[in-house]
C-alpha cells in the first residue's frame, strides 16, 4: 500500500476483498472438490477396470468379496482358498448362472451363517455406530464450517458498518501492517476473542470433517479384509505391473484380474499373467477355466515353474487327479523351485502320492 | 511444585476410568466358556435340517433323510483337524452305545473335498462303522464356521443343537434326554 493511501481507503479495500464473491466461490468449490474426491476414493469409483461388463467369473468374485470367509481370520470369501470359501464361490457361480438375484443369495447365506457372514453388516444394534459415526462427524463438521464461515462473512460486514470501528482481523490472512501485531488494547480484546472463537469453530469443523471422512475411508478400505497370506504371493521374477496384480490378488481378486487382463491384452501368451489368473480362478472354484489358463501358460513357456506348480495344485485339489499332480510336482521340485513354494510343493507331493497310491 | 486440586481430580478420574475398563475386560475374559464342547448359535436351530446327500466314503450313497426316525449327530470332520481326531473316541463310544437300540447314529460329513481320500482311510483305520458322506454343499448349507462342528438332528428332522468343539458321549446323551423331554424323541 502506498504511503498516500488513507486508512478509510485501506479499510474499503479489505472490505471489498472480503465481499469478493469470486473468492468465496473458489473456497467453496475447493471444499466441494476435496470432499468429492474423498467420497470417490472411499467408494472405489476411481478404480480401474469398471467399464467392461463383468463375466460370470468376475461377478462371482465381486460378489464373493461381499462375504467374509466363515472359517478365516479377516479374509473375504473372494480372497480365501479355505474349503468353505471355495465351496461358497462355487455355489455363488452356479446361483448366478441360474439367474438367482444377489438379494436371494444374500438371504440364503445370512440364513445359514447369520449376519456375521456379511463384510458390511446391516446397520442395526452396535453396528449402527460404525455407520452413523462417520456421518455424524461429517454432519457436525459441515455445520461447524457453515457456522464459522457465516460468522466470518458477518465480520466482513462489520468492517463496513456505519460506526467506522475497525473490524476483527481476517482469520485467514494474518495482518501485514506492523501496527496490527501490536498488543491489543482493551477495546480490541472482544475482537481477539471473537477471532479465537472463529478459529476454534473452523478448526473443529475441519477436524470433524477429516475424522468423519477418515473413518469412512477406513471402513471402505478395510472391507476387503487383509488375508493372513496366500501362496498367490509367491510368484517371482515378474514385472512391476504383475507384482502389483499379485499383491492385489490376495485382497481384491477382481482388480487383480483386471490388471492381468490388461497385460494379456498386450501379450496373450504372458505366462506369469496366465498362471496368476489361472490360480485366482482355481481359488474361486472355476477349475475348468483355471486349467485352461494354466495349460496355456505351460504351452507359452514350458520352463516356467509356477505354471507347473499351480497346475499340480488344481489337479490335486480341484480335479482330483493325484497321479497327474505327482508328475507335475516332481517336475517342479526337480528344477530348483522357489523357496517360498517348495515346502508347499513337497507337502502337496506327499498328499498326491498318498491319494494316488 | 505440587499439583493443584483440578489436575489431581482429573488424574483420579483417569485412574478410576482405566481401572473400570481393565476390570470389565478381566470379567469378560474370566467368564468366557471353555474351548471344549460349547453350544453354538446357529440360525438353523429349531428349523428343518438342510439336506445332506452324496457318495458314501466307504461306498454307496447316503442322505440325511434316510435316517429319519433316529437322532443323527451330523459331524463335520477333516483329517487335518487335530480336535476332530481327539473327539473320535467319544464318537466311537456314542455310536457303540446307540448301535444296538438303533435310536441314534453319527453321520460324518467330509469338510474338505481335497481331504476325502485321507478321511476315508482314517475312518477305516479307526474302525468307525457309521456312515460318512462327501457333500461339499453341506458345509455351506449348515453354515460351518470351524471344526469340529456337530449338529444334533432330532428324529423329526429338526436341528436340535449345534455343538462347537469336541463332543463328549455323556453330554450327547444328556442332549438326547433333553430333546426327548421336549418331545423331540419321535419322528
Amino acid at each position: 500500500m502506498g504511503s498516500g493511501a488513507s486508512p478509510e481507503a485501506g479499510a474499503e479495500g479489505v472490505a471489498a476483498q472480503r465481499r469478493d464473491p469470486r473468492r468465496s466461490a473458489v473456497l467453496w468449490a475447493a471444499i466441494l472438490i476435496v470432499l468429492g474426491l474423498a467420497l470417490a476414493v472411499g467408494s472405489g469409483a476411481l478404480r480401474t477396470g469398471g467399464d467392461k461388463a463383468p463375466s460370470v467369473y468376475q461377478r462371482t468374485l465381486q460378489l464373493a468379496g461381499e462375504y467374509r470367509c466363515p472359517v478365516c481370520q479377516g479374509e473375504s470369501v473372494a480372497a480365501s482358498s479355505a474349503p468353505e470359501a471355495v465351496e461358497i464361490k462355487s455355489l455363488l457361480r452356479s446361483w448366478l448362472q441360474q439367474g438367482r438375484s444377489e438379494a436371494e443369495i444374500r438371504s440364503y447365506l445370512v440364513a445359514r451363517y447369520g449376519p456375521s457372514i456379511l463384510e458390511e453388516p446391516p446397520a442395526s444394534g452396535l453396528s449402527i455406530v460404525v455407520w452413523a459415526l462417520p456421518c455424524l462427524a461429517v454432519g457436525l463438521g459441515a455445520a461447524a464450517l457453515g457456522f464459522g464461515f457465516r460468522r466470518w462473512r458477518r465480520a466482513g460486514a462489520f468492517v463496513e458498518g456505519p460506526t467506522g470501528l475497525p473490524g476483527p482481523p481476517d482469520v485467514l490472512e494474518p495482518p501485514t501492517a506492523p501496527a496490527a501485531r501490536a498488543v491489543p488494547g482493551p477495546a480490541a480484546v472482544p475482537h481477539v476473542r471473537a477471532r479465537r472463537r472463529q478459529q476454534v469453530v473452523l478448526f473443529t469443523g475441519v477436524a470433524l470433517m477429516v475424522v468423519g471422512v477418515g473413518l469412512w475411508a477406513l471402513d471402505r478400505l478395510s472391507a476387503p479384509r487383509v488375508p493372513g497370506g496366500t501362496i498367490t504371493g509367491g510368484l517371482t521374477g515378474i514385472q512391476a505391473e504383475l507384482q502389483q496384480a499379485s499383491a492385489l490378488a490376495a485382497t481384491d481378486p477382481v482388480a487383480a484380474l483386471a490388471v492381468y487382463d490388461e497385460v494379456l491384452t498386450g501379450d496373450p501368451a504372458q505366462p506369469v499373467a496366465l498362471t496368476a489368473e489361472g490360480w485366482i480362478y482355481a481359488q474361486a472354484g472355476f477349475a475348468g477355466k483355471a486349467m485352461g489358463l494354466l495349460d496355456k501358460a505351460e504351452r507359452a513357456d514350458p520352463s516356467y515353474g509356477p505354471a507347473h506348480f499351480y497346475r499340480a495344485l488344481v489337479l490335486l485339489d480341484y480335479d482330483r487327479q493325484p497321479g497327474a499332480a505327482v508328475t507335475e510336482l516332481k517336475w517342479y521340485l526337480s528344477r530348483g523351485p522357489d523357496p517360498s513354494l517348495s515346502s508347499v510343493a513337497r507337502k502337496a507331493l506327499g498328499r498326491a502320492e498318498s491319494e494316488a497310491g | 511444585m505440587r499439583p493443584t486440586g483440578r489436575p489431581r481430580r482429573t488424574v483420579l478420574w483417569v485412574v478410576v476410568g482405566t481401572a473400570v475398563v481393565v476390570a470389565a475386560l478381566i470379567a469378560v475374559v474370566a467368564s468366557a466358556q471353555p474351548s471344549s464342547e460349547v453350544e453354538g448359535k446357529s440360525p438353523l436351530l429349531g428349523g428343518p435340517a438342510p439336506a445332506i446327500s452324496g457318495p458314501g466314503l466307504g461306498g454307496g450313497h447316503y442322505s440325511l433323510a434316510q435316517f429319519r426316525g433316529r437322532w443323527v449327530l451330523v459331524n463335520f470332520m477333516a483329517t487335518w483337524c487335530e480336535d476332530c481326531q481327539q473327539e473320535m473316541p467319544q464318537l466311537m463310544e456314542f455310536a457303540k452305545q446307540h448301535a444296538r437300540a438303533g435310536d441314534a447314529t453319527v453321520l460324518t460329513v467330509a469338510d474338505d473335498p481335497s481331504d476325502v481320500g485321507q478321511l476315508r482311510r482314517y475312518l477305516a483305520a479307526e474302525g468307525a462303522g457309521w456312515p460318512a458322506v462327501d457333500d461339499p454343499v453341506a458345509t455351506v448349507s449348515y453354515g460351518i464356521q470351524g471344526l469340529p462342528s456337530s449338529f444334533l438332528v432330532a428324529p423329526d428332522g429338526t436341528v436340535f443343537a449345534y455343538l462347537i468343539g469336541e463332543v463328549r458321549a455323556s453330554e450327547l446323551d444328556s442332549w438326547l434326554q433333553q430333546g426327548a423331554a421336549k418331545g423331540f424323541g419321535a419322528a
